[in-house]
C-alpha cells in the first residue's frame, strides 16, 4: 500500500467516491485519503493533514477552488495540486497555473487521467 | 432582426464542438456511448423564447439549469427524463435501478453534478474557440417549473438557442442539451472570429 497523503476536494460525492475508489485500485492506502467538500473545509483538512498531492475543483459553494488554491500557496509551494474541473477554459487554466496549480484535469476523472496525475506528481518529485 | 448566414454557420460550429465534447465528458462518466443528434440552432425574441420553453416543461422530466455570465452570457439546460435521470444515477452509483419518482439529496447533487459536467463543457469548449471568458454559477435543480428567469432577460434581445438530443446508447436513456446565448454580446465575437480585429 502507497502512504501518501491525498485530499479530495469536491461538493460532489460522487466525484470524490470516484476518485478514491480508483485511488485505492492503484494501490493507494483508503487511511491516507481525506475528502472536503468546500474551499472552506479543504483549508482547514490541509491544515490539519498536510497532504501531498490534493485534487480540487473548482465550482463549489463558498470560496471555490481558486480561492483555496491561492490561500494553500500563501505558505505552501511544495504540496502537488491537480484542478479536476469540467470547467477547462483557457483564460481559467492560465490563471490556475499562474496561481500555482501543478496540473488540469478535465472531468471525468478516469483511471488514465489518475495515472497521468500520479505519474506528473512522481517525476516532480524525482531530483 | 436579420443574422448572417455566415455568423450562424459560425455560432452552429461553436455549438457543435461545444455539445460534442460534452458529450464525451457524458460518455467518460458513464462508460457508456452517447448517441448525439446534429443539435439546431434558433434565433427567439424573449417572448418567443418563453413560449418555446414552456413547451418543454414536462413534469416527467428533471432539469439541471446553469447560468453563465461575462464575455457571453445565458443559461445551459440539461433535461433528463425522470426515470431516465434515476437511471444514470444507479449507473453512476452502482446500484439497482430505482422506479421512485423522488429524488432524494444525494441523487439531486449527483444529477445536478452530471449537469454541471456537460454544461460547463460545451460553455468551456465555446469560450476556447472565441478566445472569451465566462463564469458559471452553482447548477440548479429544477423539476418542470420555470426553466427561464424572465427577469434577467431583456426583451430588447435577441436569444440564440442551441438545442441536441442524446441517447444513451442500450440504457434506454434519451434526453436534451440546450444552451442559451445572449445573441447581442456574442455577435462582436462572432465578427472577430469571422473578420479579425478591425
Amino acid at each position: 500500500m502507497m502512504e501518501k497523503k491525498i485530499l479530495l476536494v469536491d461538493d460532489s460525492r460522487f466525484v470524490r467516491n470516484t476518485t478514491k475508489r480508483l485511488l485505492i485500485g492503484m494501490g493507494y492506502d483508503s487511511a491516507y485519503i481525506f475528502e472536503a467538500s468546500s474551499g472552506e473545509e479543504a483549508l482547514t483538512v490541509y491544515e490539519k493533514e498536510s497532504p501531498e498531492i490534493i485534487f480540487l475543483d473548482l465550482l463549489m459553494p463558498g470560496i471555490g477552488g481558486e480561492a483555496a488554491l491561492k490561500e494553500i500557496r500563501k505558505t505552501d509551494n511544495d504540496c502537488f495540486v491537480t484542478i479536476l474541473s469540467s470547467n477547462f477554459q483557457k483564460p481559467v487554466q492560465k490563471r490556475l497555473f499562474e496561481s500555482g496549480a501543478n496540473l488540469f484535469i478535465e472531468k471525468t476523472i478516469t483511471p488514465e487521467k489518475l495515472k497521468e496525475v500520479m505519474d506528473t506528481y512522481e517525476a516532480s518529485r524525482t531530483p | 432582426m436579420e443574422i448572417l448566414e455566415e455568423k450562424k454557420d459560425v455560432l452552429q460550429e461553436m455549438i457543435n464542438t461545444g455539445i460534442g465534447r460534452a458529450a464525451v465528458s457524458f460518455s467518460d462518466m458513464l462508460q457508456k456511448e452517447i448517441d448525439l443528434s446534429v443539435p439546431t440552432l434558433y434565433f427567439y425574441s424573449l417572448d418567443e423564447l418563453k413560449s418555446y420553453l414552456e413547451k418543454q416543461q414536462n413534469t416527467e422530466y428533471v432539469n439541471v439549469v446553469q447560468s453563465f455570465s461575462g464575455d457571453m452570457s445565458g443559461r445551459g439546460i440539461v433535461s433528463f427524463p425522470l426515470f431516465g435521470g434515476k437511471t444514470i444515477i444507479s449507473t453512476l452509483m452502482d446500484y439497482p435501478d430505482s422506479r421512485e419518482p423522488d429524488f432524494g439529496t444525494m441523487e439531486r447533487e449527483l444529477i445536478a453534478e452530471v449537469g454541471n459536467v456537460i454544461i460547463n463543457a460545451v460553455g468551456s469548449s465555446m469560450c476556447n474557440m472565441a478566445d472569451i471568458e465566462t463564469f458559471f454559477e452553482m447548477p440548479n435543480i429544477e423539476f418542470s417549473n420555470q426553466i427561464i428567469q424572465t427577469d434577467v432577460e431583456s426583451p430588447e434581445n435577441i436569444y440564440c438557442l442551441g438545442e441536441g438530443q442524446f441517447a444513451v446508447k442500450g440504457a434506454g436513456i434519451e434526453g436534451k442539451i440546450m444552451f442559451i446565448i445572449t445573441y447581442s454580446e456574442i455577435e462582436a465575437i462572432l465578427d472577430k472570429l469571422l473578420y479579425g480585429d478591425i
